[in-house]
């Protein structure tokens, strides 16, 4: 496993100036403020500080580029209410079946068997999540399933302790003398050297995607 | 609201009482309530205190009132003064008095006429405020209007941004779509009383689609179509569709960042589009010379009736003066009296347009409306 660096800062450190994120996207001050307004764009995301023609904003450059492609391909077939309510963090509240589930294309057979939880009782919101993340790590090189196991059960277990009030949310996977590790924070975590920090994943994103799915299928 | 029949609090002397789910709370004299409240109706005409949260379809305070907790109201319409600790999420925020939240302030329609303080960020779908305001953090509103003392420490953020200028504005930063800022004009605002030049906005960054200020000094303004109107100063003006700089206007630089080979730049007079901050920057030029001939104006009424009397009194005394001397000089010291007792009116008045000039909404201390 590839030694990686021992503080994690996703990959946050490139940013992007307020004025950049207009001329590469091509949306108007109008749009971006309104989506800042309805929490589209979070407010976690601003960062102030001064530059040589006086104050300037920057974002985190990958995430906010996403999001705002994301709004603009939904933007075709959705009202910005639909969308907000898309991609709030609240979790939707439906339970879904088994047989629902194998029938979702984008979970395969093999997250499915990996997954904790009981077929019986069907799966909520936050099952779902912790399936599309075992989709996400199962492609990994060189993860064992004991711990795609390990992140599953982690999530599903502590996951709505983390709180939707809690602005970032991140799952990283650790290696410690062979042992695996799973710590669920807010965005930057710091490990000993002995600590091998080998995948972090930006929850919220994934729950973006996530109600992205659930959104399309219910169509 | 619970299905079971609620009983009601009514304290009119000094009391207190213990939280719960009422159909009513109403305080007429000294009250305080102990723990969280839920009701229909809270009602506070002397003073209340209230030491929780409170839930309530109408809250309605013409007193003095103190929320040690949060509030959460349909309703709420606090013309006495009001403090509220935590934070307000309502469906219409009236404030015609003075009020100060410690929280933040959720609302669907905001409207301010007295003196607001907010701490935390406020979130509106439409804003109106003609009073004195304080924000400390960020302003959204769908639809924002000002013509008010108004003060924003964060961000301003709407869709439509109107602002009539009302002494010395401090916004720190404007973001939104259009974005209108208009001088009340020469007799603005109690005209000689407040210069024009008072009449300012400092602000660090404007952003907007389509921007018009006027008396503005500000860092740096960013828009696709950009006035830059009568009195104002501005360090760097970036524009990608067109810009006009009126000749009373000073720009260090401008640059140009949009595609066109040949940007459009004007530098001719300047004039504020048609919309709300126009018309009431009008409205507020016509409007602040008193005009004597209008009885509905409560202040020309009390001024004109004031002189009537004294005319009457002068009138009487001098025709008992004529016909019977020794009363006449009684009266004559009973009617010297009168009259110094009588002056001591416009004067009050006067120094009420001092205070109005000077930014207080004294027309909510005196309940006079201005002619419309």
């Amino acid at each position: 496993m590839e030694k990686r660096d021992e503080k994690y800062e996703y990959d946050d450190a490139e940013e992007i100036s307020k004025k950049d994120i207009l001329t590469l996207t091509g949306i108007s001050y109008g749009q971006f403020y309104r989506w800042k307004r309805m929490g589209l764009i979070p407010e976690g995301w601003f960062r102030h500080r001064a530059s040589f023609t006086g104050q300037e904003t920057y974002l985190p450059r990958r995430r906010v580029l996403e999001r705002i492609e994301r709004i603009m391909s939904l933007r075709e077939r959705y009202s910005l209410d639909d969308i907000v309510a898309m991609l709030s963090p609240d979790a939707a509240l439906r339970r879904f079946t088994h047989e629902e589930l194998q029938a979702m294309p984008w979970i395969t057979p093999a997250s499915l068997a990996l997954f904790p939880g009981d077929a019986a009782n069907g799966y909520d919101f936050n099952d779902l999540l912790c399936l599309l993340l075992l989709e996400k790590l199962r492609v990994l090189p060189g993860i064992t399933s004991a711990q795609l196991r390990l992140a599953g059960e982690t999530l599903r277990a502590k996951f709505t302790e983390l709180g939707s009030t809690c602005k970032e949310r991140h799952l990283s996977l650790l290696m410690k003398d062979g042992t695996s590790l799973v710590i669920l924070h807010d965005g930057s975590c710091l490990v000993d050297q002995a600590t091998n920090l080998y995948q972090t994943l930006d929850l919220n994103s994934l729950l973006d995607e996530l109600k992205v799915h659930l959104r399309l299928m219910a169509e | 609201m619970k299905e079971k029949t609620m009983g009601s609090v009514n304290i009119s002397g000094a009391g207190s009482s213990g939280g719960g789910t009422f159909d009513s709370v109403s305080i007429s004299g000294a009250g305080k309530i102990l723990g969280e409240v839920e009701a229909n109706e809270i009602r506070v005409s002397g003073s209340g205190k209230f030491t929780s949260h409170i839930r309530a379809k109408t809250f309605k305070s013409s007193g003095s009132s103190v929320v040690e907790g949060n509030v959460t109201a349909e309703t709420f319409k606090a013309s006495g003064a009001s403090d509220i600790h935590g934070d307000l999420d309502a469906g219409t925020f009236d404030a015609p008095g003075s009020s100060k939240i410690g929280g933040r302030v959720k609302a669907r329609e905001f409207r301010s006429s007295g003196i607001v303080k907010v701490a935390g960020n406020v979130h509106a779908d439409t804003m109106h405020l003609t009073g004195v305001e304080e924000f400390h953090a960020d302003v959204e509103a769908t639809h924002f209007q000002s013509a008010s003392a108004l003060t924003i420490g964060g961000l301003l953020n709407g869709d439509t941004v109107d602002i009539v200028l009302v002494g010395a504005v401090t916004i720190r930063e404007i973001g939104g779509e259009h974005i209108t800022v208009v001088h009340p004009g020469e007799r603005g605002t109690a005209g000689w009383l407040l210069p024009s030049y008072t009449h300012t906005l400092t602000a660090e960054v404007i952003e907007g689609d389509d921007l018009y200020l006027e008396s503005t000094s500000a860092t740096t303004v960013r828009g696709r179509r950009v006035v830059i109107g009568p009195n104002c100063r501005i360090k760097t003006v970036e524009f990608s569709e067109s810009l006009q700089i009126d000749p009373t206007a000073t720009v260090e630089q401008h640059s140009y960042t949009g595609r066109n080979t040949t940007p459009t730049i004007g530098r001719n007079n300047a004039e504020a589009p048609a919309g709300w901050a126009r018309q009431q920057a009008q409205q507020m030029n016509f409007t602040s010379g008193i005009n004597f001939a209008n009885w509905r104006n409560p202040l020309v009424a009390i001024l004109m009736g004031t002189v009537g009397i004294i005319v009457a009194l002068f009138v009487i005394f001098l025709i008992t003066a004529l016909v019977i001397p020794t009363i006449g000089i009684v009266l004559g010291v009973v009617f010297s009296l009168l009259v110094f007792l009588l002056l001591a009116i416009p004067v009050l008045l006067l120094v009420a347009l001092i205070l109005k000039g000077l930014g207080l909404p004294i027309e909510r201390y005196f309940h006079i409306r201005w002619r419309r």
